[in-house]
């Protein structure tokens, strides 16, 4: 039947829409004649269908899992090894547990919310107090042990276009490609949140796009970085020591012609006429910076500047928080 | 081309009504319909350094503007998933099973392996922690010093990934770790 070819032939063509269950529909368009994966994701158009009148060879094809090689929404992973992941299991990973390694480490308190004191009779049922020298509440320190080895989580790739703002919105859009051959990974657009009058800045405007890398895209792209990128940046001598979150999170930034060592970029120049920078961040599983800086320079990122270190409670401050709870040391 | 006007638009789509005069997202665009009985489509688009016209059938001999045009198809196309879709693998019954069995042995290999990894780093961890308690019960100054911490810990650049060759020069006899630099840092 024309322009239904999911549904059994001899059915009604008038689909009553309180009947109706949706499903995922294939792409119609033609597929490529060689096998082959796509960074871009087909677009599924949603259509309704009645589940009585759905061919058998249909229901095969919307059954079959994603992980299934059989699936038209299969993407083969790990075929080939990941270097870099490979160097941060066997290497890295225990000389990162013995530098890491404190001896009869407690747990560190974090900021948390105060209660009150019930000096007042208003105290009962209040919100809780913000917490002291905090304006949020920190996570506690836990112990660095065996299971809580810091790594590379995801790799957070994010662009401000300029020129999209003052110009023309497409502007965005090579950066935005070019942020997708580097990574691996199609980026999404970000739009502006705000309108502001003297910087000709419309809400809802595309300004830039974001992507966030996970897994061996990561790795790729980490080592692309650290080995053929920043070593060809002029004057370039390493992330700032004070770059950090707080809770593990490093970033960095790379100017616009900064970005065009990249082999993609690099390769056809021509092609990448204007292209605006990059804000790079790398999500890690450390619980504090210093703990992700060590992780990082273990993977190849130089840092210099002066290194912040956070306060720390020590240990007789943690003693007398122990004793006012009641726990008794006896050395 | 449908192709750049159905992008692009959805793209740089207006999220909300917006409170400007010239609220055409494409600038001055006139978009024409496509028609299955005109020979031509054709869309404008403004941009910074002119105007830009995308069309679809007879081909124009256009001058540098068609090089600009070509780049930014060019680029569009390789975010639009259209003519991206792989061919769908069909298996064999023999080859269905081959690749399971395959797929299922890696599988465990990689399990394998992970469980080992994690096994070693206990086993290295608790022997750290041990060695630690005996030091301790045998000197206080030894274990003291022991517990001595670089500040901040760094790993040197030359402990760099590995390759699958190896480098030109494989030991350098005449190595030294490079001079600290004690630059006072300009703000």
């Amino acid at each position: 039947m024309a322009g239904r070819p999911h549904l059994k032939p001899g059915c009604s063509a008038y689909l009553r829409p309180f009947q109706q269950q949706r499903i995922q529909a294939l792409h119609t368009t033609s597929p490529v004649s060689k096998n082959s994966i796509s960074i871009v994701h087909p677009v599924h158009h949603r259509i309704r269908y009645k589940k009585n009148q759905l061919q058998p060879a249909y229901k095969e094809i919307l059954n079959t899992p994603k992980w299934d090689t059989r699936s038209h929404l299969f993407k083969p992973q790990y075929a080939q090894q990941s270097r870099l992941e490979e160097h941060y299991n066997t290497t890295i990973a225990p000389d990162l547990l013995l530098a890491n390694f404190v001896h009869d480490e407690r747990v560190i308190p974090g900021r948390k919310r105060q209660e009150w004191d019930g000096s007042s009779p208003y105290h009962v049922n209040r919100q809780k107090r913000a917490p002291a020298g905090s304006a949020i509440e920190t996570p506690e320190i836990k112990p660095r042990t065996f299971k809580n080895i810091p790594g590379l989580k995801a790799i957070w790739v994010n662009a401000f276009v300029r020129e999209a703002v003052r110009v023309n919105q497409e502007r965005a859009l090579p950066t935005m490609v070019m942020m997708q051959q580097i990574t691996g990974k199609k980026p999404r657009p970000v739009y502006s949140k705000s309108t502001v009058m003297t910087w000709r800045l419309r809400k809802n405007m595309m300004v830039g796009a974001k992507v966030k890398i996970q897994g061996p895209d990561m790795y790729q792209f980490f080592a692309t970085l650290v080995e053929v990128v920043l070593p060809r940046i002029k004057d370039f001598k390493g992330v700032e020591n004070t770059s950090g979150d707080m809770f593990g999170n490093v970033s960095f930034g790379l100017e616009p012609a900064d970005v065009k060592w990249f082999p993609e970029v690099e390769g056809n120049a021509e092609l990448w006429p204007n292209l605006a920078g990059l804000h790079i961040t790398f999500v890690t599983g450390a619980q504090t910076d210093p703990e992700a800086r060590i992780m990082l320079s273990a993977l190849g990122m130089p840092f210099v500047g002066k290194e912040r270190l956070y306060n720390v409670p020590s240990f007789e401050a943690l003693e007398a928080i122990d004793r006012k709870k009641g726990i008794k040391y006896d050395y | 081309m449908i192709l750049a006007q159905g992008f692009l638009r959805h793209i740089l789509r207006p999220r909300t009504p917006s409170l400007f005069a010239n609220s055409s997202v494409l600038g001055d665009a006139s978009v024409l319909a496509p028609s299955t009985f005109s020979q031509q489509t054709s869309i404008d688009v403004k941009t910074g350094n002119g105007t830009l016209m995308f069309t679809r059938g007879k081909r124009s001999r256009g001058g540098g503007e068609t090089q600009q045009k070509h780049k930014m198809v060019n680029m569009l196309s390789l975010i639009s998933p259209r003519q991206k879709q792989p061919r769908r693998i069909k298996l064999s019954y023999e080859d269905s099973l081959r690749h399971r069995t395959v797929h299922r042995a890696w599988q465990l290999v990689v399990r394998t392996k992970r469980e080992e990894r994690r096994l070693e780093l206990q086993k290295q961890y608790y022997k750290i922690k041990h060695a630690c308690d005996e030091l301790r019960k045998t000197s206080q100054v030894l274990y003291e010093s022991a517990m001595e911490k670089p500040s901040p810990i760094r790993f040197p650049m030359e402990y760099r990934i590995p390759t699958v060759t190896p480098p030109r020069r494989i030991w350098d006899a005449t190595w030294k770790p490079p001079a600290e630099e004690k630059k006072r840092r300009t703000v």
